[in-house]
């Protein structure tokens, strides 16, 4: 690998991290206003808002794809 | 040919190369190692999945008014919100370090677990100063322990997720500590991998946690 795509693949690693972050902070003030805002104060929907969240960081901050890889350390 | 090879002629040559062969099979042992450890830890993520969703499951059989429908306790929603986003923050800079330590940038992944440290201690703060009142002098808690099922629950949940928050700022210190001491690299980093992990698993387990105690049902008010 050439020292330009690598660095360009750092830097888009540390980019996935702020993207997720940000992703997880809108759900959470969208999670916060629903909570407040009848008919969205279902169980059904602040549930599924966790989900999603919790798909993103099982996903992308905590690689459970690693368990399956081969390359990734 | 390496540069020891170069440098030293042919017999020092051969020596560097077994060397380096040593050293490629020194990785891919590490590497099937950290291959077993990381199954290991989700098995542990596992068996701790019962204990938070035993939790869950009480919150939501015992917290019913008087029609069956699902309520809540009046608790504090600006801290309960602030205390996740500081989590959510934490779980940002601990995936940070954890980039950082496998590039090889150490300042970035010395500082990062710093932050996460700070950010875990004051999500700490906040539950224990404003949601469990423990320092009535400056804030007053909404609940007590004995406030019938609503503070034996809510107790129940964030103490044992405080638990391992606690013990996550303590192990995030440890690597902090031995990645002072250069215990760690790009390539054999699996120490800061498993923190790592663990740290986002505290996370996983408050955001199912923080629409339950603070979001999901009606307001009631709890008889003190």
């Amino acid at each position: 690998m050439s020292e330009q795509s690598r660095t360009k693949r750092k830097s888009a690693i540390y980019r996935e991290g702020i993207i997720v972050a940000v992703i997880l902070a809108i759900l959470t003030l969208v999670e916060y206003y629903a909570a407040i805002t009848p008919p969205f104060d279902s169980f059904a929907i602040l549930m599924i808002l966790a989900l999603l969240k919790g798909i993103l960081v099982v996903n992308y901050f905590m690689h459970i794809r690693s368990i399956w890889s081969e390359d990734e350390h | 040919m390496t540069a020891t090879a170069i440098e030293h002629g042919p017999e020092h040559g051969h020596a560097a190369d077994d060397h380096h062969h040593a050293g490629e099979s020194g990785l891919a042992t590490y590497l099937e190692n950290t291959r077993r450890n990381r199954l290991g830890m989700w098995l542990f993520f596992a068996s701790e999945a019962f204990l938070f969703l035993a939790l869950l499951v009480t919150r939501f059989y015992l917290w019913r008014g008087p029609h069956g429908e699902v309520v809540r306790p009046e608790l504090d929603q600006f801290a309960g919100l602030i205390v996740t986003v500081v989590l959510l923050l934490s779980s940002y800079f601990m995936n940070r370090a954890e980039v950082s330590i496998a590039n090889d940038n150490r300042t970035d992944f010395l500082n990062s677990l710093l932050i996460t440290a700070f950010l875990g201690t004051a999500f700490l703060v906040g539950v224990v100063v404003w949601e469990w009142g423990m320092f009535p002098g400056i804030v007053k808690g909404h609940l007590k322990p004995t406030d019938g099922v609503f503070g034996a629950v809510v107790f129940g949940m964030t103490g044992m997720h405080a638990l391992h928050v606690l013990s996550g700022v303590i192990l995030i210190l440890n690597v902090w500590w031995l990645g002072r001491k250069g215990h760690f690299s790009g390539e054999r980093h699996w120490g800061v991998e498993a923190c790592a992990i663990y740290w986002h698993y505290v996370d996983l387990v408050w955001i199912f946690f923080y629409p339950a105690i603070y979001l999901i049902g009606t307001t009631i008010d709890v008889p003190h």
